[in-house]
């Protein structure tokens, strides 16, 4: 019996390990992440998930995932990954809790429990915002040489067109000139 | 309204046989410091004191170890007279429980559907308290019902309404809806059983 008990304090001193260890870890991860089971209900998020979105755990967990990302890609995200495992980086947007929507690409893997078959599927976020904020900076950069460059040339064809002409009245006066010699002459 | 507690039902619910796995108290606490932080958790830590069963939510509450059962109750009645809970401030705090109870999480492979979660209630049940039975009695797809029966256990009324919230919540998990929970019938009422309706 005092054996049995030793074992099962050994155990549960085990488990409390690994609760430890795997929320530290969750914690920690940068990336947001969430848990939804295969209705798309999510059942756990992490502290990168609530900073990148403004909700906290109250506002998300038992709630629906499609009311927190585009729902089409969402269901479609969801269904891929239950029927082939894995998903990967596809681009999507999750909605912040201000009602903006944050380009993201997704990531989702399901789960599955032996014996049980899938439960459920991981959903991991690459917040894409600050990528299509310089994407945006480099397009309107772009945008801006362009404009320039169409300047320079609409001024070179000015410069170009100015210096034929004048090539045009030299030619011109050296022919009036020697038109006027030969009238002096004769 | 909020709920008025007699020193004999106190005295009853402390003298209540059964125990509790420490999570709950752990999910308050979660609770208490998401709506009230430290000094909300200190206001309830004093309701308890007032009530002759001190508890302190940091230091005593232990995930897995098991708990006289009354003090779960008294836990609730706490939170309820610090932050002047009524009956659905009660069933909300209920409803929030199991989106951190990490005895929840470990039943997350059976939240697939309101069918498997009517097949495993009373595990779920047993995995929480020693005393008292859980059984889904109804389920209904098509108009959107499940009736579960709880016996044997009597502790309070405001169990009750915190377990109508809790049930409730687990539902919504797993129909993936929207749901509205009532008890129905109540020992306290005179009822052989706790009778919970969900309907989505």
């Amino acid at each position: 019996m005092v054996e049995k008990e030793e074992k099962i304090k050994t155990l549960s001193e085990d488990i409390a390990l690994l609760e430890s260890y795997i929320e530290d870890l969750f914690s920690f991860t940068p990336l947001p992440l969430c848990f939804v089971n295969p209705k798309g209900m999510v059942l756990e998020v992490n502290p990168a998930f609530m900073k990148v979105t403004g909700y906290n755990e109250y506002d998300v967990i038992g709630e629906s995932l499609f009311s927190f990302m585009e729902k089409e890609d969402a269901e479609n995200i969801l269904k891929e990954a239950i029927e082939k495992d894995i998903v990967e980086g596809k681009e999507t947007k999750i909605k912040t809790k201000e009602e903006e929507y944050i380009p993201v690409t997704a990531f989702a893997k399901r789960r599955k429990v032996k014996g049980e078959g899938v439960n459920g599927a991981f959903f991991s976020f690459f917040d894409l915002a600050e990528i299509k904020k310089k994407e945006e900076e480099v397009k309107k950069t772009n945008k801006k040489l362009e404009e320039k460059i169409e300047e320079m040339e609409k001024i070179n064809r000015l410069t170009i067109g100015r210096e034929l002409k004048m090539v045009e009245l030299k030619e011109k006066i050296e022919k009036l000139e020697k038109e006027l010699k030969n009238y002096k002459k004769s | 309204m909020t709920y008025q507690i007699t020193d004999e039902e106190i005295n009853k619910i402390l003298s209540a046989k059964g125990e509790v796995r420490g999570v709950v108290f752990k999910t308050d606490r979660h609770f208490i410091i998401n709506r009230a932080g430290e000094d909300g958790l200190k206001k309830v830590e004093e309701e308890l004191k007032k009530m002759n069963c001190s508890f302190d939510y940091e230091e005593e509450a232990d995930n897995m170890s098991f708990y006289p059962i009354g003090m779960r109750a008294m836990s609730i009645i706490a939170i309820s007279k610090a932050f002047n809970l009524d009956r659905e401030g009660v069933k909300e705090m209920g409803f929030q429980a199991p989106k951190f109870s990490l005895m929840i999480k470990f039943f997350m492979r059976y939240f697939l559907s309101a069918e498997k979660i009517m097949e495993k209630a009373g595990e779920m049940w047993k995995k929480h308290y020693t005393v008292g039975k859980l059984e889904s009695v109804e389920l209904n797809m098509e108009e959107k019902i499940l009736r579960a029966h709880l016996y044997d256990i009597d502790l309070h009324p405001i169990f009750c309404d915190y377990l109508c919230g809790y049930f409730g919540s687990v539902i919504k998990m797993g129909v993936g809806e929207d749901v509205k929970s009532e008890e129905e019938k109540c020992i306290h009422q005179g009822d052989e059983y706790h009778e919970f309706v969900i309907r989505w």
